[in-house]
């Protein structure tokens, strides 16, 4: 970071447009981001204006509230609500879950985590036990003018604490994701847009869902939305995916590395909810992708061990890591592949939505989205794949050995699990060994395959 | 009696939809403890023991068929993995979350699939509910015999109450509000006007629906409604929160029931399926301090 740092000069800066803040990293670890000073960058303008617009999120929210726009807290679904709100001019939209990074980037710095073990809230849990630690002290980010939270076929413990926010005062709308069973026998079934079919009746369930979050967004903003009005905002955020799919697919099938790990999960994090303003999350995605593939149109081949990486690490400092242990994305599954698919665009939009709610990998059958995870990795050349385990969630208790034994079945690659904590210094050495490992069980299969 | 005997998890599996079903309910929190043989298991840190013990059960060669309704993530995937490979067939319920219009369009859709599925079993055209069980208003599990009143809550405990009621009555108490699956909080008999049901299916699962009080409902207020409820009417002195090791739901629970009441709160974690000396030696500590 300081090396970045001592290297900008915002007038000499050839940015690919004007941020709405550009500032140095140092700026933000002197705020409390400290976790910035241990990592390590890919350094361009267009990957500044990245972590810039990452890092200012809060600052623009408030900026946002102070110009008048109401905020929505949206929790859990992970990409649908936000399309929703963005519909009206006057809402803005984010996840208290994001939460969960803030003892990552503040290490000791962030008061959230502190005031959650106050709370009883202890390390049990998974580290979004965070968001209630920031709801609690205000801080962090602005209270939201509303919570709207599915609930449902989500993980025990973010469901436990935002019954708990909930408890301490916080009005929540809840509204109900259900289980993604497969349809029975003869029973009407719909596609969705990872490929999964659903019974089509949880589609109206759903449906019903979004007509009543839809009405409470109206009563928010002051004034109905119209469906073409929405329809449209569905097109706008399909425009958004389209590009980070082509990122994605420039970064995954390039020969060498293209854009680190790092800023790569980053840009990925984006798409949830455009990190609170859609235009200026366009503009950051149409700059990584003009940066990609102009380092693409240059790369050379690298040896990197190409890996799979599934579930987003608590440390993003495991992506630096990742790399420095001799190995480069080849795919990845943060958790939300179904906000990186497009939003069908049908007659009625809410049930295009109700779809792309559908199509959560985490709300169906563990084997669906290992069978996602190993058609992937086909398609990307992937030679083994790793599970990161987030310490508390319940789904990563159960999801490693089946996507082990999924991928054993399909592809025969290796697959470790590794779980990495909020701030994994103590824990580099270990995590070395293992990702070392992985990388030396993949070369001697080069080798025995040549 | 009928021919097929089905293990129910929860009472959020109506009694009166699957006895129509000709088969005979028969409830987890029902049976004796049956301690988990660990090498089932292919995680055992971070995974919940209820799934374990229930497979134990579904398994013992007793049962035509298991139906396990999942209210968490836990259950959820556990029971996603072992219905592969189960040699009794397996109904996976899915409870909703939520308390509103389309939870319950989800619930009785639910129902009535498990109606098909327990026809299937049972070889039934369809269900026949005119010699179906219907619930009785007010039931109540247990009979308090004097000492120290206290109240247990918690779900999915790898024995039935009574061991529990045996034990306390032992250390000088006894359970006066019961908050388990055995007790009223799942039991409560709501009156529907058929009217208002296109179906005896819709009206049993409208019944369960409305009438259970569970901490895994979002919002969970009506659970606290209940215990509110309870607590003025039998004035425990004390509360034990009886959960399984690793279940979040009830483990963020019990901060919250701890910070809401004015009574002693003692938490008890089972790891497996009998009353270790820790779990005893709170239970005791929670009496005496009530004593005082």
């Amino acid at each position: 970071m300081d090396e970045w740092d001592a290297r900008f000069d915002l007038d000499a800066l050839k940015v690919p447009f004007r941020p709405r803040h550009i500032k140095k990293l140092g700026f933000y670890a002197e705020e409390g981001d400290s976790r910035l000073r241990r990592l390590k960058f890919d350094a361009a303008p267009e990957t500044l204006c990245l972590w810039n617009f990452l890092l200012s999120e809060n600052t623009r929210l408030a900026e946002d509230r102070a110009r008048g726009f109401k905020l929505i807290g949206t929790m859990k679904d992970l990409g649908t609500v936000p399309v929703m709100a963005y519909a009206f001019r006057n809402l803005r939209a984010f996840y208290p879950d994001g939460a969960w990074w803030l003892p990552c980037i503040m290490e000791s710095n962030s008061a959230a985590l502190a005031v959650a073990d106050s709370l009883g809230l202890n390390e049990t849990l998974c580290p979004v036990r965070a968001m209630a630690g920031a709801l609690a002290a205000q801080t962090d980010f602005p209270e939201p003018d509303l919570l709207i939270c599915a609930a449902g076929a989500t993980c025990d413990d973010f469901s436990a604490i935002a019954q708990f926010v909930n408890g301490m005062g916080h009005p929540i709308h809840w509204w109900e994701l259900p289980y993604r069973r497969p349809p029975s026998e003869g029973e009407a079934a719909i596609m969705l847009p990872t490929g999964q079919t659903a019974p089509a009746e949880l589609a109206d369930i759903v449906r019903d869902e979004l007509a009543m979050i839809k009405s409470l967004l109206e009563s928010c903003a002051g004034y109905k939305l119209e469906d073409t009005t929405l329809s449209e905002a569905i097109r706008r955020a399909n425009h958004s995916r389209n590009i980070l799919r082509k990122i994605r697919k420039e970064v995954f099938m390039a020969p060498g590395i293209i854009l680190s790990a790092l800023e790569l999960l980053i840009t990925e994090m984006l798409i949830i909810h455009s990190c609170s303003d859609p235009d200026e999350c366009n503009r950051v995605l149409e700059s990584i992708f003009s940066l990609v593939s102009e380092r693409k149109s240059r790369c050379e081949a690298t040896e990197h061990c190409r890996v799979f990486w599934v579930n987003p690490p608590a440390d993003i400092k495991a992506m630096n890591i990742l790399e420095e242990s001799g190995f480069r994305l080849c795919g990845t599954d943060f958790m939300f592949a179904h906000a990186i698919a497009p939003v069908p665009i049908l007659p009625d939009p809410l049930s295009g939505l109700a779809l792309s709610v559908l199509s959560d990998p985490m709300t169906g059958p563990s084997g669906q989205r290992a069978a996602l995870i190993a058609s992937e990795c086909r398609k990307y050349n992937a030679e083994g794949v790793i599970v990161s385990r987030i310490p508390g969630a319940s789904h990563c208790a159960y999801e490693g050995s089946v996507i082990k034994e999924e991928i054993g079945r399909e592809l025969d690659i290796p697959v470790i699990e590794v779980e990495i904590p909020a701030v994994c210094d103590a824990y580099t050495a270990p995590l070395r060994n293992r990702l070392e490992a992985l990388a030396e069980t993949i070369i001697m299969r080069r080798e025995k395959d040549k | 009696m009928n021919s097929c005997r089905a293990l129910c998890s929860s009472p959020w599996i109506p009694r009166t939809i699957v006895s129509a079903c000709r088969c005979d309910p028969v409830y987890a929190f029902e049976l004796p403890c049956s301690p988990a043989r660990p090498e089932r298991s292919a995680a055992s840190e971070g995974c919940c023991i209820w799934p374990r013990t229930f497979t134990e059960q579904a398994e013992s060669g007793a049962f035509n068929c298991a139906v396990a309704a999942v209210t968490c993530d836990q259950a959820r995937r556990s029971v996603e993995q072992w219905s592969r490979s189960s040699p009794v067939p397996v109904f996976h319920f899915n409870v909703p979350a939520t308390a509103g219009p389309p939870a319950l369009k989800l619930y009785k859709s639910e129902c009535r699939r498990l109606a098909a599925f327990l026809c299937g079993v049972s070889r039934l055209e369809q269900p026949d509910f005119t010699a179906a069980y219907h619930p009785e208003a007010g039931c109540d599990s247990i009979s308090p015999s004097g000492g120290i009143p206290l109240c247990l809550l918690g779900s999915h405990a790898p024995f039935p109450l009574h061991v529990m009621s045996e034990f306390l009555s032992e250390a000088g108490a006894c359970i006066v509000i019961d908050g388990t699956e055995s007790g009223p909080r799942f039991h409560h008999s709501i009156s529907l006007s058929d009217s208002f049901c296109s179906s005896p299916l819709d009206q049993a699962a409208e019944e369960t629906f409305y009438g259970t009080f569970d901490i895994s409902t979002r919002p969970n207020s009506s659970f606290y409604r209940w215990l509110s409820i309870e607590i003025k009417k039998h004035q425990p002195k004390g509360v034990i929160v009886a959960r399984n090791s690793w279940c979040d739901l009830w483990s963020v629970e019990t901060i919250r029931i701890r910070n809401w009441l004015k009574i002693p709160v003692t938490e008890i974690v089972f790891t497996s399926g009998t009353l270790t000396q820790s779990i005893i030696n709170r239970i005791d500590a929670l009496v005496e301090a009530c004593r005082q």
